[in-house]
């Protein structure tokens, strides 16, 4: 059995009356690439600020490789690496400087570290220069390296990829996955996109409105319940109509003459029988490979459940 | 007979001993990240500046009045002359209160720079102690505000070396009018100008009372800061720290032109502990023995704001969520 790097028991925090996050249970396994999903403002950054110390949790706790936040603070948060929302250093000192002082404030870190880290993330050639001067994928790249100061079992990072183009975001999700194959981190990482965390996440959770909604490895959730078949048929419009009468179905789409139809898998037999029976030619019936997207979605237009 | 050895497993560092050694490193980097900053050595380029430009125009006016002139610019009153103790005293006070507004700058700087920036989301998401690093911040204010004190006392001193005037001035008008020249160091003994020969206080005993009164001159200069780091700590944009730490500063310190306040708020503000020590200063210089007892209450508000800005903003910075 893998062992927990990170576990939240019951966490939550309140900002007035408002509850950002609500008694949420996780829990990252060694090795993992976890992704953390939700829409903007779902708590995901909270969360991730109360797991560096930087927001004080109303209850619950948080354990990192066992260690309790609360009670052993420094040796917890010293197993972490993180990079909280946009990346921020001193302006007026070259990547470099920067990483010396954050390796003081740290402590114990030989200064031939900074060196592999600057390598490890390909910014050799910009090291020396003032940090003002640094592009936003640049500045991405430096919040890796100071992340990874330390050598961190656990690496967290919040909507990391934020701001990047297209080309760099491939880039930067390249140079995670290479992180936590050869440096064996596990990587707790945040986004509202779903499709970086299907590409580089094994397990992934889903909040919305400070509560949990799904948490699961990707594979699992891709293929829970819900599925989409497409559906082609000799008059769209009608077999839209048609389907969406039926109180099994979830959604539906319709465009020339194809239908997309979402519905829980146990009902994917009803499908054909509802549409031939109405007097419509079925030429095909196929389910499409469910994306986590689709899950997203559905599972932001359903309120939070109470857990 | 053998004696059973208790189990001893790895000794751990006491945690009040691992906390001091972080707080040192913790002010290690703060002072670099002050020294990297323009704000900090702009501040002592600016007090030595403007301390010794304030000598050098009172040592022109001194030399005036040696040469049987009126007296200087009306600013400095006419008939003033300075001794060499006198002038290292009044200017270098007078450098230094001009430096306290660029002090409380860089103390509201200090913790507001790193929320506007968000920087204190990526330094204290380290193994560290809140209270360490504020207490780092603290320290790295008290090393800042003492280099700008020592810079006015150093530039105030070499001024006031070359005016080669060795009487005391408890009577004025009496004796002879000074002789600047260039010759350095001339502070000596302090003597009778009516009996050069006899001794009033020993250069030793003037300066040993000077520099006490430097010493206590950095309470009130502190005091100051700590108003900046107070504001600071509480507003999170560094413009909005920075502006209205200078406003609350020197509208304080505009109460001392007003009389009627002058008296009622006047010994509760910065200015006043400044001026009763310079006061002191000043006596010693005249080889007088200065009644420091007179600036006691003075100091003792300035510490007292000392320790409640400090203290305030330290727990506030401890207890707030970092949300920026």
């Amino acid at each position: 059995m893998a062992n927990i790097v990170l576990k939240t028991i019951d966490l939550t925090k309140r900002f007035g009356l408002f509850t950002a996050v609500d008694r949420l249970n996780l829990e990252v396994n060694e090795g993992d690439v976890f992704g953390f999903l939700g829409p903007n403002g779902a708590g995901k950054t909270t969360t991730m600020r109360m797991i560096v110390g930087l927001v004080r949790p109303t209850s619950g706790r948080i354990e990192v490789n066992g260690l309790d936040t609360r009670r052993r603070f420094l040796e917890a948060i010293a197993q972490i690496g993180s990079m909280v929302d946009i990346p921020a250093f001193y302006r007026h000192l070259s990547g470099r400087k920067n990483l010396a002082l954050i390796a003081q404030v740290a402590g114990g870190v030989p200064r031939s570290r900074l060196d592999e880290v600057i390598e490890a993330v390909g910014l050799q050639k910009s090291a020396a220069k003032k940090v003002k001067t640094y592009s936003h994928g640049m500045l991405q790249r430096l919040a890796i390296a100071q992340a990874l100061l330390t050598r961190p079992p656990l690496l967290i990072l919040d909507e990391p990829t934020t701001g990047l183009d297209p080309e760099g975001k491939l880039e930067f999700l390249h140079l995670l996955r290479r992180l936590a194959r050869d440096e064996r981190i596990t990587i707790f990482i945040s986004s509202h996109l779903l499709d970086e965390v299907e590409e580089i996440c094994n397990r992934a959770a889903i909040i919305k409105e400070g509560r949990l909604l799904v948490c699961g490895e990707v594979r699992t959730l891709l293929a829970e319940e819900l599925r989409t078949y497409r559906l082609v048929v000799s008059d769209a419009a009608r077999a839209r109509a048609l389907l969406e009468g039926q109180p099994w179905v979830r959604s539906v789409a319709a465009e020339d003459n194809r239908v997309l139809v979402t519905l829980r898998q146990e009902d994917a037999a009803k499908i054909a029988p509802a549409v031939v029976g109405g007097g419509i030619a079925l030429e095909e019936l196929s389910p499409q490979l469910k994306s986590l997207r689709a899950l997203f979605m559905e599972l932001m237009k359903e309120p939070a459940h109470e857990q | 007979m053998s004696s059973k050895a208790a189990p001893q497993g790895p000794r751990r560092p006491l945690p009040a001993l691992g906390s001091m050694r972080r707080v040192a490193r913790l002010t290690w980097v703060e002072v670099r990240k002050l020294v990297s900053h323009r704000l900090f050595p702009a501040t002592v380029i600016i007090t030595l500046v403007v301390t010794a430009g304030l000598g050098l125009a009172a040592r022109a006016l001194t030399a005036q009045m040696g040469r049987g002139g009126a007296g200087g610019p009306s600013g400095f009153g006419s008939g003033v002359s300075f001794s060499n103790y006198s002038l290292w005293v009044a200017t270098s006070t007078y450098g230094l209160q001009v430096a306290t507004i660029l002090l409380v700058a860089l103390g509201a700087m200090a913790m507001s720079m790193e929320a506007t920036g968000r920087t204190l989301n990526t330094v204290l998401a380290r193994p560290i102690r809140r209270v360490e690093f504020a207490l780092a911040k603290v320290l790295a204010l008290v090393f800042a505000s003492l280099v700008v004190l020592i810079a006015a006392a150093l530039a105030a001193y070499v001024v006031g070396g070359t005016v080669q005037e060795r009487h005391a001035r408890p009577f004025r008008g009496l004796d002879s009018p000074p002789e600047p020249s260039w010759t350095f160091p001339s502070y000596g003994d302090v003597v009778d100008p009516r009996y050069p020969d006899t001794v009033i206080a020993t250069r030793g005993e003037v300066m040993s009372e000077i520099l006490y009164g430097f010493c206590l001159l950095a309470v009130p200069v502190l005091a100051a800061v700590s108003l900046g780091f107070l504001l600071g700590t509480l507003i999170d944009s560094s413009g909005l720290a920075v502006g209205l730490s200078v406003g609350v500063f020197v509208t304080l310190e505009a109460t001392k032109f007003i009389p009627l306040l002058q008296e009622q708020v006047g010994r509760f503000t910065f200015n006043y502990p400044m001026t009763r020590i310079a006061a002191l200063m000043l006596d010693a210089g005249k080889g007088m023995v200065p009644r420091w007892d007179d600036a006691v209450a003075g100091v003792g508000v300035s510490a007292l704001y000392v320790a409640v800005g400090f203290l305030v903003s330290v727990v506030v910075f401890c207890r707030r969520d970092i949300t920026l």
